[in-house]
């Protein structure tokens, strides 16, 4: 009887011990796959805020709807969609998103054509791969924008809202604990260009 | 003469019913554009069926309105990548054989500029520019609109003019108008500005004035 103890314990110890390496294990692999997720999380949302932020800075205020535009007015709509493309991107990519701003102020200075709302919808973020501090995504997604143009013999503002389906494909990098676009390409999704 | 000499040497006239001109008239290129630009009353899509249908259409569509034109094809079935050359034709029952420069928007603006006398730019703008950048100027009925969407394609697109007035689709845009192929629009204001929402990157255009002594 009591050699059959002495040869049960070890087996038991053993048996003790494993259950305990793969509950250990198990709880490893459980949260890394949540900090995985938590991290792809932050991209899909730095992603969706990017892509929105390109679309929608430069807009003026409400009470700006017509007219020339002053240069301190100018001066605010450049300084808060800058603030917010920060937040976003760095880079060539922020100075070339910075470079649209400035386009899409200038071409309103006038008051000849006037910007009164843009939007992206229907995004969708096709894959998300994550190497350390890299990330790579492709997305697809609907801008649309709702603008007028002064036409020139009756004074007569011209409104259009166009909506086009894109592609995207976006190389993020994690700069002091946050995801920003260091590149980005876009193309007009078959069918979709102007 | 040359262009019948070189398709009747190919065979490739009796292959071929498009319309033979002899000087560039503007008029006949918009007429071919607005005949053949999309099936107006569908308002689907509208092919000659003596031509090819490519994918992306504009290019291989502004290069026939430009031939309905008058503007005869050049270097007829030389190599097929060089700039100075700009022809079709139908090799067999299959088989089209064209230049890069008929069929691609980018190698039709350098054969223009090539060309002599060819075509010339009158303008090259983005919208910011001062202004009158959304207003034509120049430009007229039969000439070409070269369009970079800023996404780092380079030039992309290709469009013909067509006259002026108002933009089909969008019906309060009221300018100098042009047809075109790939997403098919017919009379659509010429910068296309009412149809492109993207406002994360610029539209350069380039307007060509095509010379009529060709």
């Amino acid at each position: 009887m009591a050699k059959r103890t002495r040869s049960r314990t070890p087996r038991l110890w053993a048996i003790r011990i494993g259950v305990v390496a793969a509950t250990f294990l198990m709880s490893v692999t459980v949260v890394a796959n949540a900090a995985a997720n938590a991290e792809e999380d932050k991209v899909r949302t730095a992603v969706r805020g990017a892509l929105k932020a390109q679309q929608e800075v430069g807009l003026p205020p409400a009470d700006l709807a017509a007219g020339r535009m002053s240069d301190r007015a100018k001066e605010a709509i450049a300084a808060a969609g800058e603030k917010r493309l920060r937040e976003y991107f760095s880079g060539d990519q922020l100075k070339f998103a910075i470079q649209i701003l400035a386009d899409n102020i200038d071409e309103q200075s006038s008051g000849e054509l006037r910007h009164q709302a843009a939007g992206v919808k229907n995004l969708v973020l096709t894959s998300v791969a994550i190497d350390e501090d890299i990330a790579t995504v492709t997305a697809t997604a609907t801008v649309w924008a709702r603008f007028t143009l002064l036409r020139e013999s009756d004074g007569e503002l011209q409104p259009a809202e166009p909506s086009n389906g894109m592609m995207f494909e976006l190389t993020l990098n994690k700069i002091d604990g946050k995801w920003l676009v260091v590149q980005e390409k876009m193309r007009f999704a078959p069918g979709e260009s102007p | 003469v040359k262009r019948l000499a070189s398709m009747l040497a190919t065979g490739a006239f009796l292959l071929s019913t498009a319309p033979v001109a002899l000087a560039y008239s503007p008029t006949n290129a918009a007429s071919y554009a607005n005949q053949w630009v999309r099936d107006s009353e569908e308002g689907g899509a509208l092919r000659n069926p003596d031509y090819p249908n490519f994918g992306n259409d504009c290019a291989n569509f502004v290069s026939q309105a430009l031939f309905a034109g008058g503007y005869d094809m050049q270097g007829f079935d030389g190599d097929t990548t060089k700039y100075v050359n700009w022809y079709i034709y139908k090799e067999n029952f299959l088989n089209w054989k064209h230049s890069m420069s008929w069929g691609s928007a980018s190698n039709l603006l350098n054969f223009l500029y090539y060309d002599g006398p060819g075509g010339s730019p009158l303008a090259h703008k983005t919208p910011a520019q001062g202004t009158s950048g959304f207003h034509q100027s120049g430009g007229a009925t039969g000439d070409v609109i070269f369009y970079d969407w800023g996404l780092g394609e380079g030039i992309s697109h290709v469009a013909i003019q067509v006259g002026y007035g108002i933009d089909n689709q969008a019906p309060a845009w009221e300018g100098s108008l042009v047809d075109y192929h790939t997403t098919d629009r017919e009379k659509a204001f010429w910068s296309l500005r009412p149809h492109n929402a993207n406002r994360a990157a610029t539209t350069y255009f380039t307007v060509v004035k095509i010379n009529s002594a060709n």
